[in-house]
């Protein structure tokens, strides 16, 4: 039977060991998003802030879906966590609910609330008048990236024994690669008989060039523009299957 | 409390830890887990408290399988492995993780633990010695008040005082609906404590008997010679004589000698067969 209180006893655990690392992380994004707004209003720097704060979050999400296991990384922490009384779905939920909902919050609440402090104070100081707008759409987009970012990482940190960061990066990169190549050679296999083909595709050197400027002057057959919806829909699902998957690994894991 | 029954087990297909392997552990004792490296001492503590699962056979803690490492199992079952850990708070941020976990954590046995051995609550567990940590884990395994407490080298690590603090906490918490499993290499340091002896060798469990058990049937005794001692089943040099085991036929007292025991069950694993009738 699921029990709320020791779900909040796991989350508290998760919490307390992270909280030292957590502040200091936080601390450092408020002087980074201070230092980045004062440049861009006040000073008239080149800024790219949003993406640089939006990598920022993601990037504190692959490190806290790593870490949120790093019990299983060594056989008396991996015995201590399993002995701990709570069910494994108590126990999976916890590190999800931390790694995902609530990192996400933390930092986007930190980031919303130092630029609205920096801005009001670097108005007062110079009298200018500029305003925070909060980016909703880029936000929602963000969220739906982030988590699947987190599942990937998430499931990685229950699958590997050993550097769990390195090998997800490294199954990442050979899963892309494949996916890539896979896509291309459909790609020109469906293409291969299309009217311009021969203006997209270098077939001289048989290889698989092709031009991306002149993609939109082709018509898609039929079949290719169902191909994307239905990998839309997998990329969709990619996310419920890592957390679904990393449920059952843990479950199943031995010390 | 603990029934593993015809259990097998192996981490490769060539080398099997465990072959058909049966044991009971009932409450009340405190038994002494002994074999040598390699044995398979802590795998088989793993596979009865579910951190490993048997291949087949079963492992059962108050008739509940350990492969579903159920709530109401690991409210009752505490294991303290060789290595420890412990997250890099204060003894009382510790406190606070993990106590309500269990339900029936006694805060009041903590504090008297911890002043025993000597540790300050403030402290943090980064700045300790391997030793004050152990000492930490082992006061808050005790307070746990579960019903198995499972040690894996309790007193590795420990200073010789530490050591009869040990002894003595582990001999209050005993009561008959409890019971305690030390796993150790260090025979002479709980020697006084283990009521309950089991020796493993070569995936098979050799003795499983309690001290009473052994002394009705042998006699401990130390002999400047072995001449003329025809009654000798084994026998240990050293420089104070000839540790030597006979049959107790005339039920005399005697101190079991551990070390003593185990050597010789080892090495004559037939005989030890034959007069405890596994």
């Amino acid at each position: 039977m699921f029990s709320f209180k020791r779900f909040f006893e796991q989350f508290k655990m998760i919490w307390m060991q992270n909280a030292q690392k957590q502040g200091l992380v936080l601390a450092v994004l408020t002087l980074v998003i201070i230092y980045i707004n004062f440049n861009r209003y006040y000073f008239d720097g080149n800024s790219s802030d949003l993406a640089f704060l939006g990598m920022f979050v993601a990037v504190m999400t692959i490190i806290n879906s790593t870490n949120v296991f790093s019990a299983l990384l060594h056989t008396s922490s991996g015995i201590h966590y399993y002995m701990t009384p709570a069910s494994i779905s108590e126990k999976y939920l916890a590190a999800w609910f931390y790694s995902s909902i609530i990192t996400i919050a933390v930092y986007t609440l930190t980031i919303y609330f130092v630029n609205l402090a920096s801005i009001s104070v670097g108005n007062a100081i110079t009298g200018q008048e500029h305003s925070f707008v909060i980016p909703i759409e880029t936000l929602k987009e963000g969220f739906l990236d982030l988590m699947f970012v987190q599942s990937l990482f998430f499931l990685g940190a229950v699958v590997f024994k050993k550097n769990p960061l390195g090998k997800t990066l490294l199954t990442i990169i050979c899963c892309g690669f494949i996916i890539s190549l896979i896509s291309a050679l459909i790609i020109r296999w469906y293409l291969m008989g299309e009217e311009g083909f021969s203006n997209l595709s270098d077939t001289t050197n048989y290889n698989l060039t092709i031009h991306i400027d002149n993609i939109n002057d082709l018509n898609l057959p039929e079949n290719l523009g169902n191909l994307k919806e239905v990998l839309k829909v997998i990329v969709f699902c990619i996310p419920f299957v890592c957390w679904i998957t990393a449920y059952f690994r843990l479950k199943k894991r031995e010390i | 409390m603990i029934e593993l029954k015809n259990m097998n087990f192996a981490y490769s297909k060539k080398k099997k830890i465990f072959e058909d392997l049966s044991l009971t552990i009932e409450g009340g004792h405190i038994y002494g887990l002994l074999g040598k490296n390699g044995a398979g001492k802590t795998t088989l503590l793993k596979l009865m408290t579910g951190l490993r699962f048997p291949q087949s056979g079963s492992s059962t803690v108050f008739g509940i399988d350990t492969k579903k490492r159920s709530v109401k199992m690991l409210e009752e079952i505490y294991f303290l492995p060789e290595e420890i850990w412990l997250p890099d708070v204060q003894v009382d941020g510790y406190l606070k993780m993990y106590a309500n976990s269990y339900p029936k954590f006694d805060h009041e046995l903590f504090k008297r633990c911890l002043t025993e051995f000597e540790i300050n609550p403030e402290d943090k567990m980064k700045k300790m010695s391997f030793g004050q940590r152990k000492k930490v884990a082992i006061s808050f395994a005790l307070s746990t008040q579960c019903k198995i407490l499972i040690m894996d080298e309790p007193t590795n690590g420990l200073d010789i005082p530490s050591k009869g603090q040990f002894r003595k906490l582990a001999a209050e918490v005993i009561s008959d609906d409890r019971c305690i499993i030390l796993s150790t290499h260090q025979v002479r340091d709980l020697e006084s404590l283990i009521d309950t002896v089991i020796i493993l060798d070569e995936s098979r469990i050799l003795l499983n008997n309690t001290i009473e058990q052994i002394c009705n049937k042998l006699l401990f005794k130390t002999l400047m010679t072995l001449e003329g001692q025809n009654d000798v089943i084994y026998s240990e040099f050293t420089p104070r004589g000839f540790l030597a085991v006979t049959p107790n036929m005339n039920g005399m007292d005697s101190k079991v000698d551990l070390e003593v025991l185990f050597n010789m069950t080892t090495q004559n694993p037939n005989l030890i067969k034959q007069m405890f009738n596994h």
